[in-house]
């Protein structure tokens, strides 16, 4: 039995009612897990009969061992719809290992596109980005409770916490990176005190969201990197250069003006934005980028999954090593 | 220092991809596929024109700095820790040169990675 056909046989047992697929098919993207387009149908017979546009979620061959496992991005993702927060609305999670070799969720699907080099060629959107202010107050207004109880609070501030991480990650890959230790020294001595501790989203950016063509914001994706951190750092996250795809007179991801974005997100939050803490969470942005990069294109390295565009990935890292530079004082003529 | 794949094997990569390698991932989308492919290809281009001159060059200063000789790969190792433990920090005797070897080095990698990133 192939795995549309185990999954077919699942969702007929979970639904109550017979279900046939319609389509089921690979999307593209998703270095760190996979999606799959699923469209269903179900017989009479129980609450799911009716026709159904899916996203089956599961990991890649070789995901990233920091991100969530599907069963903790489910519930990030059930517990921000309950706060408001516009996502694919999520519909099952399946831990049963035998029916795809691994577990996996189900989403509606949302209309519109992600993909962020065709976004930022569109004009300049303030009514978008005033959107993605608001959804980012959301989440940013959900604080610990029990079904987040997977993600750790933060002992110390978490700008340290992050160094110390990817000081680790660096360490773990075995290649010494003067450029980004001289970033990680930077942000160690100037890390800022200790600000309010909120759920962050943590891949908040252009590229994870989906816009309809009419402009609307359709969904925020990828919780998989979400935990408790400081407001700034998705603020810093969504405005770092290295997120606005060449778009760089846009500061907010490459869609509009910075003034946009701050004046909503305050607006919605009741937060005032301390543009000093951004500034440096931006600089932390880079950073960060350039050790994923470097981990995604390891993974080209080892073998482990063979890709044209993770073995791309790392060329990216000395653009992102001289904007670091540039940030934190090393940029001898600046 | 040159991060793996090198150009060398960015240059090999494609060639598997078109002989028709489906062990190799590549985006489904054709434009954005060929744009990669073109993009390889030029990083291996790049570098095999500036060959081993910026290697050099990124090994004689850490020499310098580091008062040591030795491979590009332990030089670069002994140099990072040294900038972690705060050596090399704002008001040490060697802040200026090391921020110049750092700065240098990474144009000369930009030269090879994405070259237009430097006309912006």
């Amino acid at each position: 039995m192939n795995d549309g056909a185990r999954l077919q046989s699942y969702l007929t047992d979970v639904a109550g009612g017979p279900v046939t697929i319609t389509a089921f098919e690979k999307l593209t993207g998703g270095a760190i897990q996979e999606n799959w387009l699923l469209d269903i149908s179900v017989g009479k017979g129980g609450e799911w009969t009716g026709n159904h546009k899916l996203v089956l979620r599961r990991d890649a061959p070789s995901a990233v061992a920091t991100s969530h496992s599907r069963a903790q991005e489910f519930a990030l993702l059930q517990r921000a719809h309950r706060a408001g927060v516009t996502v694919p609305l999520p519909c099952l999670m399946a831990e049963d290992e035998s029916v795809l070799g691994g577990p996996f969720f189900l989403m509606h699907r949302v209309d519109g596109t992600a993909a962020g080099r065709t976004l930022v060629k569109r004009p300049p959107d303030d009514d978008l980005v005033r959107q993605l202010a608001t959804q980012l107050s959301r989440i940013h207004a959900i604080g610990p409770d029990d079904t987040l109880s997977f993600l750790t609070i933060p002992d110390g501030a978490p700008s340290l916490v992050a160094v110390e991480t990817y000081r680790r990650y660096l360490d773990d890959m075995g290649q010494a990176r003067p450029s980004l230790e001289w970033g990680l020294r930077w942000l160690g001595v100037n890390a800022p005190e200790k600000g309010d501790i909120v759920l962050c989203h943590r891949d908040y950016r252009t590229g994870n969201y989906m816009v309809d063509d009419d402009g609307a914001l359709t969904g925020i994706l990828d919780w998989e990197f979400s935990g408790w951190s400081e407001p700034e750092e998705d603020i810093g996250w969504f405005c770092a250069k290295c997120w606005r795809f060449g778009a760089n007179d846009r500061d907010a991801g490459g869609i509009a003006g910075r003034d946009t974005f701050y004046r909503a997100y305050e607006e919605a939050s009741g937060r005032t934005i301390d543009t000093v803490r951004v500034d440096y969470w931006e600089t932390m942005a880079h950073v960060r980028w350039a050790v994923i990069a470097c981990q995604q294109a390891a993974r080209h390295v080892s073998g482990d999954q063979t890709s044209l565009e993770l073995a791309l990935t790392q060329h990216l890292v000395p653009e992102l090593e001289m904007e670091v530079l540039r940030r934190t004082g090393g940029r001898p003529d600046a | 220092m040159r991060d793996q794949p090198t150009g060398l094997e960015l240059a090999d990569l494609v060639q598997r991809i078109e002989d028709g390698d489906s062990a190799v991932e590549v985006p489904d989308d054709k434009r954005y596929r060929d744009l990669m492919l073109a993009s390889a290809l030029a990083i291996a281009e790049r570098q095999q024109e500036s060959g081993d001159a910026p290697e050099g060059r990124e090994r004689d200063r850490l020499i310098s700095i580091l008062d040591k000789d030795g491979a590009l790969a332990e030089l670069n190792q002994d140099f990072a820790q040294v900038i972690r433990d705060g050596k090399f920090d704002p008001g040490t005797t060697q802040f200026a040169s090391v921020r110049e070897h750092l700065w240098q080095t990474a144009l000369d990698r930009v030269r090879e990675s994405n070259p237009k990133v430097l006309k912006g």
